[in-house]
């Protein structure tokens, strides 16, 4: 198990290695230097201002050399400073981390405490009424515009019912809660972004759990289940679902960088002072140093990602975790 | 084909004739402004409503039809070819070739796609032509895996083994022989991507990162929504249920092409 | 001397659905099969014959595609085709057990053998985990599995082909049942591991006083180890009889045919 942990982190240097091309390609693809776009959108910048700019960024060196620059200031976990506000990036993305990453958490709670058992479900009853409505909910859940959801949402329960706030992650007396106050405080905030969040994985991962658990009950040892006299309870819930559940794993390991791009779409609509949103105010003030510094984290979260869920995956099945003698 | 096959063709269809033939379905200019008669709620002279600027709203839509199905055509069409062109150079020659192919596809996958192409759009500046290309150039790694696998498996038969011995080159192998018997999977991928890429173009437009007004798209016609929640409710609906139906559409037209091309393994 | 079957078949009639469409095939169509307390019964025939889903119905084991039409299954006083679910799961495995032709896909992968093993134990003889895992451990002895204890602790996947088959046997002797199904258990292995499995088999039958249905499309196994043959073709016993009987003097000429098809060595 040590080993293929090792093996991984060894495999993920390369991988990082291209991350930071990338993400270096994509900002500098401008057919301009990047403050020239930033003083465009603040005029008054007199070209002396300018070129002092270029120079506080390193804009004056040929390419490579800059490439090789912000890979060093990396490696020394410095992001650089933001066009629009000379905070570190590192600090604006650390305060924002937190809040996506308790969202995106909860999200992946809700799908698997949900999805899950749809799924089973309707593979048991394959063909019934029940499996007939759930690939219908889950046919819409894959083509819903989650903005669209995210409005309607906010429409029915914040504007017409008035059961939930529709903006920010705190009310604005919170300080002056007692702590069960403060939760449910947070509770009723976080509701509509997390459900948004989880809505279009609820869909896949349900639907992904069907066909699985389909395979599955399939398989030879379910019959033998069968054959030995064990109540269907158990032929069902503990031989094949524990077959069954191996690869949903991955699968939500590999969702992970959907929750994180779709952030940027709710945080926005809902306030939430969340990653995403730096991104989208970024994108929209062309603050690049904070652009490439939330791609970067956003790719890096991804990778850590993949492998949790890989090293989870090994560790859950023993063909891998126990090797044969 | 079944039900649900059937409504996705019909769906595709309906929103293709609408694209195409829009300036004459429509009775309005969907560019006149007419202030007096902003946020006008359906009646018989419009049959959506108008929007704040007092535009028809049900000519907007159409002409939206004919953005979001552009964009989604051009951004799959670009995705196809250069994920067919990965996969398959990478399918077939294998070796340093292949590993260096899958770990750029890796590499890309890492990002959140979203991500991606909000930072290219913020260099790059919102443009139909923009979003149409960067959104191609950001998925293109399904169908080449896709295509990738199909040729790996293909590789070893025997016809190819015979067009070699005619002498025939590489590149005619791969165009005449390998990529038809790879074309099912692409094609409900393609189809699959239809969708995909009119989910992320409404979503682009509605943060204003992608079709600009006054040009039209389903997305930037949401953008108003936000403002007029609880005031003009034909704003959120109508927009939305159209994207939400067409996207449903091509999604059902993509499975039931996968089920047409790789019939349902029950025993 | 005649005796009770143990086990008795009645005009068994079962369809099947045919994949991909609805029409319903007939794979079994009447058959009458008796048991006889410690014998082994080869029931021979090509695959499609029927054989495998006789079996699987004796305890209800069928797929949802394949239905019953009609026929009795008499086994210890009762039909069994009559019973309701519950009382033919308290059958399952103790009374009735299988082994099936794929070790490796037959055994769930994600658990020990030793706890697929207490499974069966601690259901059927309501024993308690420790009682269960010496119980359990026993019953690997028996089939002849080297160091016992140890091996409880191992993964199918961590188990050679033979290995698993004897595991196999041992789950479906643990509750020391009256008849033993054996579905094409030896045609998975190599052909080494074949013999020392219906050895293995013939030994149980006699400690354990075991009754066995051997299943199987070699007729060249069932010479081996059975005392009766029943030969079955497109969903019928086509011929019936002590296996040297058979053997000697087909009466039917599909029985002559799979008796030529076996490969002899200078003749029999």
């Amino acid at each position: 198990m040590v080993n293929y942990i090792l093996k991984r982190l060894m495999g993920m240097v390369p991988v990082l290695i291209g991350i930071t091309l990338i993400t270096f390609f994509v900002i500098h693809l401008s057919p301009g230097k990047p403050t020239r776009l930033q003083a465009e959108m603040s005029p008054k910048i007199s070209l002396e201002a300018r070129e002092k700019l270029d120079k506080l960024y390193g804009l004056d060196k040929p390419v490579h050399i800059q490439y090789w620059e912000w890979v060093k200031r990396l490696m020394r976990l410095d992001l650089g400073k933001s066009f629009v506000d000379e905070r570190p990036v590192s600090e604006k993305i650390g305060e924002r981390i937190p809040i996506t990453i308790t969202i995106n958490v909860l999200s992946l709670a809700l799908i698997f405490l949900a999805a899950v058992p749809i799924g089973i479900t309707s593979a048991v009853r394959e063909g019934s009424a029940y499996d007939r409505i759930s690939t219908v909910f889950v046919f819409i859940g894959f083509a819903m515009p989650t903005f669209w959801l995210a409005l309607l949402l906010m429409s029915l329960f914040g504007v017409q019912l008035g059961w939930l706030p529709i903006s920010g992650i705190k009310s604005i007396d919170f300080e002056d809660y007692n702590l069960v106050e403060k939760i449910f405080d947070l509770i009723r905030h976080l509701a509509l972004p997390v459900f948004v969040s989880a809505f279009a994985g609820l869909a896949g991962i349900s639907r992904y759990m069907r066909t699985s658990m389909l395979e599955i009950l399939n398989k030879d040892f379910v019959r033998t289940a069968r054959a030995k006299g064990l109540p269907e309870r158990d032929v069902i819930y503990k031989h094949a679902l524990r077959n069954a559940l191996l690869p949903i794993v991955t699968i939500i390991g590999l969702s992970v960088p959907g929750l994180i791009g779709g952030s940027v779409i709710f945080e926005s609509i809902y306030a939430i002072p969340g990653m995403g949103k730096l991104f989208y105010d970024s994108v929209m003030a062309r603050d690049y140093p904070v652009i490439m510094g939330v791609l970067f984290i956003g790719a890096v979260l991804t990778l850590i990602g993949n492998l949790i869920a890989d090293v989870m995956y090994a560790y859950v099945d023993p063909r891998i975790r126990v090797s044969g003698r | 084909m079944n039900r649900l096959t059937m409504f996705g063709l019909v769906v595709v269809a309906v929103m293709a004739f609408a694209a195409l033939f829009a300036p004459f379905i429509v009775k309005h200019d969907p560019g006149s402004i007419d202030l007096q008669n902003g946020l006008m709620p359906p009646s018989a002279g419009h049959i959506m409503g108008t929007d704040s600027l007092g535009r028809d709203l049900f000519s907007r839509m159409v002409f939206g039809a004919r953005i979001s199905l552009s964009v989604g055509f051009v951004a799959v069409g670009i995705s196809v070819v250069a994920g067919v062109l990965f996969g398959s150079v990478a399918g077939y020659y294998g070796g340093w070739i292949d590993s260096a192919i899958s770990r750029f596809i890796d590499i890309m996958l890492c990002f959140p796609t979203f991500f991606l192409i909000l930072a290219t759009i913020a260099v790059l500046g919102p443009s139909i032509w923009n979003i149409m290309v960067i959104i191609g150039l950001t998925s293109w790694m399904g169908v080449a895996r896709l295509i990738r696998a199909e040729i790996l498996s293909l590789k070893e038969r025997e016809f190819v083994e015979a067009a070699r011995a005619v002498g025939a080159s590489d590149f005619r192998i791969i165009t005449r022989h390998l990529i038809p018997n790879g074309i099912g999977p692409v094609l409900v991928s393609a189809t699959l991507g239809v969708a995909g890429a009119i989910l992320t173009e409404s979503g682009l437009s509605f943060l204003g990162l992608g079709v600009q007004p006054p040009v039209p798209s389903w997305g930037n016609i949401l953008t108003e929504a936000k403002s007029t929640l609880g005031i003009a409710w034909w704003i959120t609906v109508f927009p939305g249920l159209a994207i939400l139906i067409t996207v449903l559409g091509y999604n059902l037209l993509g499975e039931g092409l996968r089920e047409h091309f790789n019939p349902h393994r029950k025993q | 001397m005649s005796k009770e079957p143990l086990l008795e078949i009645t005009d068994l009639r079962l369809d099947f659905k045919h994949t991909g469409s609805d029409r319903m095939v007939e794979a079994v169509r009447g058959v009458d099969l008796r048991v006889f307390e410690g014998e082994i019964l080869g029931l021979v025939g090509e695959s499609g014959s029927g054989k495998s889903v006789t079996a699987l119905s004796i305890t209800g084991l069928l797929p949802k595609t394949a239905s019953v039409k009609s026929g009795r299954i008499f086994f210890e006083g009762r039909d069994l085709l009559a019973l309701p679910e519950e009382d033919l799961r308290k059958v399952r495995g103790s009374r009735i057990s299988y082994v099936f032709q794929d070790p490796a896909s037959s055994l769930n992968p994600v658990f020990t053998i030793g706890d697929q093993l207490m499974e069966t134990v601690m259901l059927h003889q309501n024993a308690g985990k420790g009682d269960a895992f010496d119980i359990a451990a026993g019953s690997l002895k028996d089939v002849g599995m080297p160091s016992p204890k140890e091996q409880m602790y191992a993964y199918p996947h961590q188990l050679s082909g033979g290995m698993r088959q004897r595991v196999m046997i041992a789950m479906a002797i643990a509750c020391r049942p009256k008849l033993l199904i054996a579905d094409e258990p030896t045609t998975a292995l190599d052909v080494t591991v074949q013999a020392q499995i219906l050895e293995l088999l013939s030994e149980l039958k006699e400690e354990l006083s075991l009754t066995v249905i051997l299943i199987t499309h070699d007729l060249s196994i069932v010479s081996q180890v059975a005392e009766k043959t029943a030969v079955m073709q497109q969903g019928r016993i086509v011929e019936y009889g002590d296996t040297e009987m058979v053997y000697r003097k087909p009466s039917h000429p599909y029985t002559k045919k799979l008796i030529d098809c076996i490969p002899k060595i200078g003749g029999r």
